[in-house]
């Protein structure tokens, strides 16, 4: 292997590796840049693969072909590219349309969980408030309970006040008038 | 015999010389020469046919040059049989697109995309024909191209934004396929000093095994992206369902079978004991598996149709894979059936179109009753992709299924069930389409999708809202018109294919018979070799 097939050699793989490289992209204008890189790496591969001499006419034939194949698809690619942008005003090649799916469905997933989520912290949020009202009211009716109590408590002391302030009214009639025992004590324990 | 075999190559291409000095104007000269030359290409190479299959491979080097520097043609009988069915199918084809093409009356306002449509047809069975008969890989090459390129135009022609996006999807994955094979040609040349298919199958047995390797996978890879096979499929169900209906079937029964035929071709020519069988095992069953996972989940006819298409290719990859007589016979016999078969089935989906201006089965309803004609035409394809007892399609898979059980290994047996389970879930998604498109009672689908007129507010003037979503168009990118009657030359071409799937049936055996030697006739290549290496050059 002498000096001349080496860089060969080495300008079609750095060639290759640039074209390979703009393949990547988005843009069919680069792309179509990609596609030409690699071409002519390739085509320098094969001049590399056929050696330097003059014998091999192969070779040379093969490029010529591989030439005017690659002219012709740029030329097309390029009018692609420009129809693209006459219509879209762009000249990106789109996503494939399964993956545009699978993208829209995890999307939709993604807003589906933010959903949940937020119907979640919703949730929660209305059961602590259910929560704090339902303490409220209990509280209160505690509250409640214990005035009711408290009052029922003061009408016994009361009524039992009341009864023997009675008892005691009774007792000073009963003196008034010693002949009536027949008379029943009304209004006793009714309460006044 | 000898002068036969450039003509398939030869014809169409001066054709497409002729038309182009005849000028756009002489549609009636046009359709004439179209025809004719189809035809002609079509009894030529069942002439070869026959004669490769009586007299072993012919062969010619082109302009006499001696073979490593000239263009080597081959007829063998795998080639032969590829090249018989393939002009039968574009002749089929150009006779439903040349009807399509007088019943959109409006279409010919188009023009200039009329103008090109039927020259760069001729030209892509140009480029198909030259594929098959290639001789060396650098010719294989050029044959691919020619077809590609055609394929291209074919693919956006009109200009519609859709066609457009989705064929630049398309061509930049042709390519970069196309790229890989440059470089595959050179890693070749550079390790055995020739591209002579016949030569390189002498030479590579003696060079060293990694060089060996690189070619074979660099080979592998290349063939995979044309064919679709999976994990390289993913731009074909992209691509193909926003192409024109006739482009449509001709690129699904045909682009990807060339793919398989060069890789069949290829493998078995120059890497006789190196199968690769691991690598081929299971990129069949996950192409078979996943392929027909996507068809099951499609809405639309023509992308369920595409992703079966994925999903059988599967099936030939398994034949290679297996690598015996019978595998390969299998193979080839379910080659022909589904070429046949599937373009039958998307230009059924075109009549379809035709009728009620979408194949989105959820529009569908009530074909069966509203027309029954299609719903025959649909039906038999249909069961013949799913493999149903009678039809071709199941003799061919019997055949594989056969051939794998006897095979015996762990991985054949993987494949067996692959093969079941596929079979079995193409059959639901064509039952799928079938309840949705043909048995539901007429008016449960959506309907056809109608211009929806709405007054703009505040002004006199009224907007046309055309819904964009899965709406057929014509050859030159217009909307097709619709009618309830069928243009005979569409349901002519439909017809006679299907006649032709079912003559696969008749005739089962004799084709059996052939494709078994053909088999044989592959894994033995010194026939190949010898037959090439006899006929020498004066120059």
């Amino acid at each position: 292997m002498n000096a001349a097939s080496l860089s060969l050699i080495f300008t079609g793989g750095l060639l290759v590796t640039c074209g390979v490289y703009q393949l990547m992209a988005q843009s069919l204008t680069r792309l179509v840049l990609g596609l030409i890189m690699t071409g002519n790496g390739l085509n320098v591969l094969i001049l590399a693969a056929g050696g330097l001499g003059p014998a091999d006419v192969l070779t040379q034939a093969m490029i010529l072909t591989a030439i005017v194949i690659t002219l012709g698809m740029s030329a097309f690619l390029l009018a692609l590219a420009y129809r693209n942008w006459q219509l879209n005003g762009d000249d990106l090649v789109q996503d494939d349309v399964e993956d545009r799916r699978i993208a829209r469905a995890a999307h939709r997933e993604d807003l589906r969980g933010d959903l949940r989520t937020q119907r979640a912290a919703y949730r929660a949020d209305r059961r602590a408030a259910l929560e704090a009202s339902r303490a409220r009211k209990h509280e209160l009716r505690e509250a409640l309970r214990e005035a009711r109590r408290e009052l029922r408590a003061r009408s016994r002391l009361q009524r039992a006040i009341a009864a023997r302030a009675e008892d005691y009214e009774y007792l000073e009639e009963e003196t008034e008038s010693d002949t009536d025992f027949e008379r029943p004590p009304t209004n006793r324990g009714g309460g006044t | 015999m000898r002068a036969l075999v450039p003509l398939p190559v030869l014809l169409p291409l001066f054709a497409v010389g002729v038309k182009f000095v005849l000028g756009p104007r002489r549609i009636r000269m046009q359709t004439f020469i179209s025809l004719a030359v189809l035809s002609a290409d079509t009894v030529i190479s069942t002439v070869l046919l026959v004669e490769a299959d009586r007299h072993g491979p012919i062969v010619v080097q082109v302009g006499n040059f001696a073979a490593p520097l000239g263009i080597s043609l081959v007829v063998d009988r795998f080639s032969g049989l590829m090249l018989a069915v393939s002009s039968a199918v574009t002749l089929c084809v150009l006779l439903y697109s040349q009807s399509q093409r007088s019943a959109d009356e409006n279409e010919d306002e188009t023009g200039a995309p009329l103008a090109i449509f039927y020259p760069t047809y001729l030209v892509l069975a140009a480029g198909i024909a030259d594929s098959f008969l290639a001789g060396d890989l650098f010719n294989l090459y050029v044959g691919f191209e020619v077809m590609l390129t055609a394929s291209y135009v074919l693919m956006t022609i009109g200009g519609s934004d859709a066609r457009i996006r989705h064929g630049a999807v398309y061509i930049m994955v042709g390519a970069a396929s196309s790229l890989l094979f440059v470089a595959a040609i050179a890693v070749a040349y550079a390790a055995c000093g020739t591209v002579n298919l016949a030569d390189l199958a002498v030479r590579l047995a003696t060079v060293a095994p990694a060089a060996r390797l690189a070619v074979q996978v660099l080979l592998i890879t290349v063939f995979a992206v044309k064919a679709a096979v999976f994990p390289l499929s993913a731009w074909l169900p992209d691509s193909y369902p926003t192409a024109p209906a006739p482009v449509t079937a001709v690129f699904a029964g045909l682009l990807t079978k060339v793919g398989v035929y060069s890789l069949i071709r290829t493998q078995t020519l120059l890497f006789p004991h190196e199968r690769q069988a691991p690598l081929l095992y299971t990129v069949a069953a996950l192409s078979m598996i996943i392929g027909i996972l996507g068809a099951v989940a499609q809405a639309d006819l023509k992308r369920l149709l595409s992703f079966t298409l994925v999903s059988h290719v599967g099936f030939l990859v398994l034949g290679l894979a297996i690598g015996s007589v019978r595998a390969l016979s299998g193979a080839l016999f379910y080659a022909i059936t589904h070429i046949t078969v599937q373009t039958t089935l998307f230009l059924v989906t075109g009549l379809i179109e035709r009728r009620e201006g979408t194949a989105d089965f959820g529009r569908l309803a009530g074909l069966a009753r509203l027309a029954p004609v299609l719903g025959l035409l649909f039906f038999i394809p249909a069961m013949n992709l799913a493999g149903i007892p009678p039809l071709s399609g199941f003799v061919a898979k019997l055949a594989l299924l056969q051939a794998a059980a006897a095979d015996g290994g762990v991985g054949a047996y993987i494949l067996l069930g692959a093969m079941l389970v596929t079979s079995l879930l193409t059959l639901y998604a064509m039952t799928k389409v079938w309840a949705r498109a043909f048995w539901r009672a007429p008016g449960e689908g959506l309907g056809k999708l109608a211009d929806r007129q709405i007054i703009l507010p505040g002004s006199e003037s009224i907007a046309v809202i055309r819904s964009t979503v899965g709406d057929a168009r014509g050859i030159g990118g217009r909307r097709i018109s619709t009618s309830e009657s069928y243009p005979i030359g569409m349901l002519g071409a439909t017809i006679a294919l299907i006649l032709l799937s079912l003559a696969y049936t008749v005739w089962a055996g004799p084709i059996a018979e052939y494709t078994q030697r053909a088999a044989a006739e592959l894994l033995d290549p010194n026939a190949y070799i010898n037959a090439v290496r006899a006929v020498g050059g004066t120059h």
